[in-house]
């Protein structure tokens, strides 16, 4: 579904990604774990298209499609969906029509009928319920007045909402406590299928209790410099960052 | 001062002194209060002269075009104006009046419904039937001292709408006062003059709305004085939309009572130069004011908003967020005096002023004041001009929407924010609509 080859990413001129390999297949979840400033962000920005992320050479390869010659709505229509992690806030901007304008482009897309105001009211009512997001909130600005756990949950209703095939949960676990974790775990959890990829950016091993990966892969100074099963996780959380330093050397 | 504008000064004065003296006859059916008032103003503005950009309030806004141009007064006589002409202004639910070119419009005013909880009047009418009243109101409030245009306007008094809301009368419909320039010549100058009482206890919402036909250049010059009496709610919302080609500058002056409630809107799409003064007096305790602006600004157009919040009592709050929306070669200016007297302790006040801007060669000039004499009070402000926030266009594209369209939700929910405080739902709807067309006809050109 996603292959990233040899993906060199600069910001501002300064080279943050160094060469990324990655092959995410239908179905797989991955995880990305690194420290802070590994460049876990920038891959994630890189997939969804943001501007100032400059791809300098490499690919993403999506569906057989060259993501990057598509600006951030066409990936997104075509089913690229990051879950951002600090999720903006727009007052003034309400959360419902928001999210009714989102929907529609995307069954435009997909050549589905758009939803009207009452039918699009009766579906987003039953997908708030999963999250555990009140009604109130979507009268709301976006993410106007939402605390950290609720800014998350609401990333997840978009997600469920729009339906991606890939999803990229850039530390959706960050700021959460232990029940919102296990409400955002759940709405992952039952969005999992054989057609969806999964691809979550972590610092911590915590939520990889509850989402379990089929693959991690560790994020050092822009490359990935370790990739192994479930069992990784525990080690890292065990061992610590400087176990992989000492693992892999300086190169 | 140049040779060449100090020449266009003198020329313009000596065409106002002129007339001036020619309408002085009016007076003489006049009471002396009104004859006193018109020749200290008159007085006052010759004295003064038209603002320069050196005058400290008129330092972002030139009006050196209105210096050049000889306005002449309307003919009195109103005018008509094909019905068809006012549908996309009128307001479902109303109470309406129509004041053409000064006049009130019989045939187009449709206030049957409103009773006697009201009286609604011409100024000279009012000023026959009730001189004591309006002695003590009018020209009592706003300043023709500081104010060139206050003068003039008050130099040129003849005629107006005078409202008075009666005690403990809640008027549950909007009443929507529609002011309409249709000259007949060209280069008109309106000076538009309302005195608005609302007494103890009234609860009120009031549109003042001013349109203009377009063709020939005119210029708008009002003063509106609003009282608000003791424990009188009033929401008032201005809504600016002259034709392209003219002039537009108005004071409202609100001078609020103990325990009164007012909320007040000011919306400017139209006219070419727009200079709007609001100054709102706390003069008694526990009052309670929210001033709101919105500006749509483009092509060549300069819009300046002018507020002044006095707390003269304790135990006041105001509130006051004014945003502009700036594009093409468009100016705007605002400029927020808070003055917190000795005494007026337990102040509450807030000011924000948001500006965005949509083009390189749009431009907005940001002046907070606070002027603070008391020590126990809470004060802030806070302003910003920029362009649409990069991180906010990339969230709504990643998640499909397009970028016009992007452009577009943000645009309109940074407008919202002043429209969703206005409580009149069908008024709100057509803000709205208005909005969308305002961008539709900026957006396509880019």
């Amino acid at each position: 579904m996603l292959k990233i080859k040899d993906l060199h990413v600069s910001i501002d001129g300064k080279e943050i990604l160094k060469g990324i390999n990655l092959t995410v297949n239908a179905g797989e979840m991955h995880a990305i774990m690194g420290r802070n400033g590994s460049g876990k962000s920038t891959l994630a920005q890189a997939i969804a298209g943001r501007d100032r992320y400059e791809v300098t050479s490499g690919e993403i390869i999506y569906n057989g499609q060259n993501l990057l010659n598509m600006n951030p709505e066409e990936r997104a229509l075509e089913g690229i969906f990051m879950s951002f992690q600090y999720p903006v806030v727009i007052p003034g901007v309400n959360n419902t029509y928001f999210l009714k304008s989102a929907l529609n482009a995307v069954r435009k897309h997909r050549g589905e009928p758009e939803l009207d105001a009452m039918d699009f009211l009766s579906l987003i009512k039953k997908k708030i319920k999963a999250v555990d997001i009140d009604e109130k909130y979507l009268h709301r600005g976006v993410n106007d007045g939402f605390s950290g756990g609720e800014k998350k949950r609401n990333e997840i209703l978009q997600m469920i909402t729009l339906e991606p095939s890939m999803a990229i949960l850039d530390e959706t676990d960050s700021g959460l406590d232990i029940d919102a974790l296990k409400i955002v775990a759940n709405g992952v959890n039952n969005f999992r299928n054989p057609e969806r990829a999964f691809l979550v950016i972590t610092h911590y091993q915590r939520i990889l209790k509850y989402i379990v990966p089929d693959k991690i892969h560790v994020l050092m100074d822009g490359k990935i410099v370790m990739s192994g099963g479930n069992d990784l996780a525990y080690k890292l959380e065990e061992k610590g960052y400087g176990w992989i330093e000492k693992t892999v050397g300086t190169s | 001062m140049t040779g060449k504008s100090s020449r266009n000064q003198r020329t313009i004065m000596n065409h106002y002194k002129s007339t001036f003296r020619e309408g002085e006859k009016r007076f003489l059916h006049q009471r002396q209060f009104i004859h006193l008032l018109c020749k200290d103003a008159f007085n006052q503005f010759m004295e003064m002269g038209f603002p320069t950009t050196r005058t400290e309030a008129w330092r972002s806004t030139n009006v050196s075009s209105l210096v050049k141009i000889p306005f002449t007064l309307p003919n009195g006589e109103g005018g008509t104006i094909n019905k068809k002409f006012l549908d996309p202004y009128l307001l479902q639910n109303s109470h309406r009046i129509v004041i053409i070119n000064g006049k009130i419009s019989s045939t187009l005013s449709d206030f049957d419904r409103l009773s006697d909880s009201v009286t609604i009047q011409s100024l000279s009418a009012a000023i026959q039937e009730s001189p004591e009243l309006l002695e003590r109101h009018l020209g009592k409030y706003a300043n023709f001292v500081e104010h060139p245009f206050v003068a003039l306007n008050s130099a040129f008094l003849s005629d107006g709408l005078f409202l008075l809301i009666k005690r403990g009368q809640t008027i549950e419909v909007p009443i929507h006062l529609i002011f309409l320039s249709a000259p007949s010549k060209q280069n008109t100058i309106f000076h538009w003059r309302n005195l608005i009482l609302t007494d103890k206890e009234s609860n009120v919402t009031l549109i003042e709305h001013y349109i203009g036909s377009e063709g020939c250049r005119y210029f708008s010059n009002g003063v509106t004085e609003i009282v608000s009496e003791e424990n009188a709610t009033l929401q008032h919302i201005k809504i600016q939309q002259e034709s392209h080609d003219s002039y537009h500058i108005s004071t409202t002056q609100i001078q609020q009572m103990t325990n009164s409630q007012i909320s007040s809107h000011h919306i400017t799409i139209g006219a070419n130069l727009t200079r709007n003064d609001v100054n709102v007096v706390l003069s008694g305790e526990g009052t309670n004011c929210s001033v709101n602006g919105l500006t749509l600004s483009k092509e060549k157009q300069h819009m300046d908003n002018h507020t002044m919040i006095e707390h003269v009592k304790p135990n006041c709050i105001s509130r006051e967020l004014y945003k502009g929306i700036y594009d093409d070669h468009s100016h705007g200016v605002f400029n927020g005096r808070i003055i917190v007297h000795k005494n007026a302790q337990k102040t509450d006040a807030k000011q924000t002023n948001r500006n965005l801007i949509l083009s390189t060669n749009a431009k907005a000039n940001s002046n907070p004041q606070l002027e603070i004499h008391a020590d126990d009070v809470k004060c802030s402000h806070g302003s910003s001009t920029g362009e649409l926030d990069e991180e906010a266009l990339f969230y709504l594209r990643s998640r499909g929407i397009n970028l016009n369209e992007a452009i577009k939700i943000l645009i309109n929910g940074f407008a919202n924010e002043v429209i969703d405080r206005i409580n009149v739902t069908p008024l709100k709807d057509r803000l709205n609509h208005l909005l969308l067309e305002w961008l539709s006809t900026n957006r396509s050109k880019t």
